[in-house]
């Protein structure tokens, strides 16, 4: 384990029923994610959507505004499909 | 002994968690798209906008995709910051928020009422009008229905309803009114600007965002659910696992997860997930193999309304989680609480054939 951060508080659900407080210890102990959190993988990941949308507006002036209509129209379908 | 923390970089020692620099990063991104955009749309003859149709193309293009990204930073990246605050500075908390949801057609603090105040709190309840209405067998309202009606005119009807009777406290009336007024001030930017562009560049990319991506997103996270009120303890949200859904979605796709704990932190969900699939596998719990877009996809077919219905709430269901769901009275719950996995998380997977067996052989 080489993540040393402080654990999460956690709270439990907002209007449930009163939870068992050994199950949700159980459940939740040491719950941390992997560490690398600042990699590029991660970065270009979740901003994936954003960066394209930005590479498709500043596109633009190089390829018109029906070609970015169309890789517009083309982003949707995909995700659409397999997001 | 406890270990002491690993010194941070000065730039991230703002921040609760380290991850959440991404959901930053993803909100300034965002604004730099909308940046770009107006000034293009300001300079017709260097972004080659030569004509009317032109304009009308870009304006489409553009304002789709800023929509869709502007209704996840607002959806699930600002969802994210009202669970778990990303800075250490109440203060800063504040004014990120409000910075952070303007461009998505919301005031701060709006959202959050509507998200925690009501969603959370009730979530599948019938005071819970967030979601989509239900007809007498439990079936959400059409899809497309939903997401015409439900923003802005349903949600400005109940938040101005619920912060008139002051439900969730007595400063709720004013600090909505305060809310509202900075909301005003910063929605207006791009105004004054230049109306045109306004409202091709602003105002049809938050109806894109909360009509189309959040709306759908809403959708798919609770249709054919159930809310705890009928015993089924498990089953009021459906879990996504699509990895690449939920690597460009910040996780939002263990939903089950987060409604059960939203106090966990978004990066830690898939590990929640490996410790709850047994409880799944046990309960019959609600988890399908893709994200939110192919779900909306399905939902909201034009020639079989139904039909895509029926798919996504029970015939995509992972065949491990098909089980009949067990009815848990409440003094069932220790019982089954006894049975939740051990930590390490190994221990968890390790019991994951056994259950995907269980399931075949169930």
């Amino acid at each position: 384990m080489t993540r040393t951060e402080k654990a999460p508080r956690l709270v439990p659900s907002i209007g449930a029923a009163p939870a068992d407080p050994a199950a949700l210890a159980r459940l939740t102990h040491n719950l941390m994610a992997p560490p690398r959190p600042l990699c590029l993988h991660a970065f270009v990941g979740r901003s994936l959507f954003p960066l394209i949308t930005l590479l498709l507006i500043a596109g633009t002036p190089l390829w018109g505004a029906w070609v970015t209509l169309a890789l517009a129209t083309l982003t949707w379908t995909l995700v659409g499909r397999h997001g | 002994m406890p270990v002491p923390p690993t010194p941070r970089p000065f730039l991230l020692r703002a921040f609760t968690r380290a991850e959440d620099v991404h959901c930053v990063v993803f909100h300034l991104v965002v604004l730099l798209g909308y940046a770009t955009a107006f000034w293009l749309y300001l300079h017709p003859a260097q972004a080659g906008l030569h004509s009317a149709w032109d304009k009308a193309a870009f304006a489409l293009g553009a304002g789709s995709l800023l929509g869709w990204v502007s209704g996840i930073d607002v959806g699930v990246n600002f969802h994210n910051h009202t669970h778990r605050r990303l800075f250490h500075s109440p203060r800063l908390n504040r004014w990120f928020g409000r910075v952070w949801t303007f461009s998505g057609g919301w005031p701060s603090y709006f959202w959050h009422h509507a998200h925690v105040r009501v969603h959370h709190a009730n979530v599948m309840e019938a005071n819970d009008w967030t979601l989509p209405r239900r007809g007498a067998d439990g079936r959400f309202e059409n899809i497309w229905r939903y997401c015409a009606l439900h923003w802005p005119w349903r949600y400005a009807i109940h938040l101005a309803r619920d912060f008139r009777s002051r439900r969730g406290g007595r400063h709720v009336k004013r600090r909505s009114l305060k809310e509202l007024a900075i909301f005003a001030a910063l929605y207006s930017i791009p105004f004054w600007i230049d109306l045109e562009m306004a409202l091709c560049l602003w105002v049809l990319p938050h109806f894109v965002a909360n009509c189309v991506t959040m709306g759908s997103g809403m959708y798919v996270q609770h249709a054919g659910c159930a809310p705890r009120s009928s015993g089924l303890r498990y089953q009021h949200s459906n879990t996504f696992l699509s990895r690449f859904f939920n690597l460009t979605m910040f996780n939002i796709g263990y939903h089950l997860e987060h409604h059960e704990f939203p106090g966990v932190h978004w990066a830690d969900l898939p590990a929640l997930h490996a410790r709850m699939r047994q409880i799944y596998a046990a309960e019959g719990g609600r988890v399908v193999p893709y994200g939110y877009y192919k779900a909306a996809r399905i939902v909201s077919s034009l020639t079989d309304a139904d039909g895509g219905y029926q798919r996504f709430t029970h015939g995509d269901l992972l065949p491990v989680f098909q089980r009949p769901a067990m009815k848990l009275a409440p003094a069932t719950e220790p019982r089954v609480a006894a049975r939740l996995p051990q930590p390490p998380s190994e221990a968890a997977e390790a019991v994951e054939p056994q259950a995907a067996a269980r399931g075949k052989t169930g």
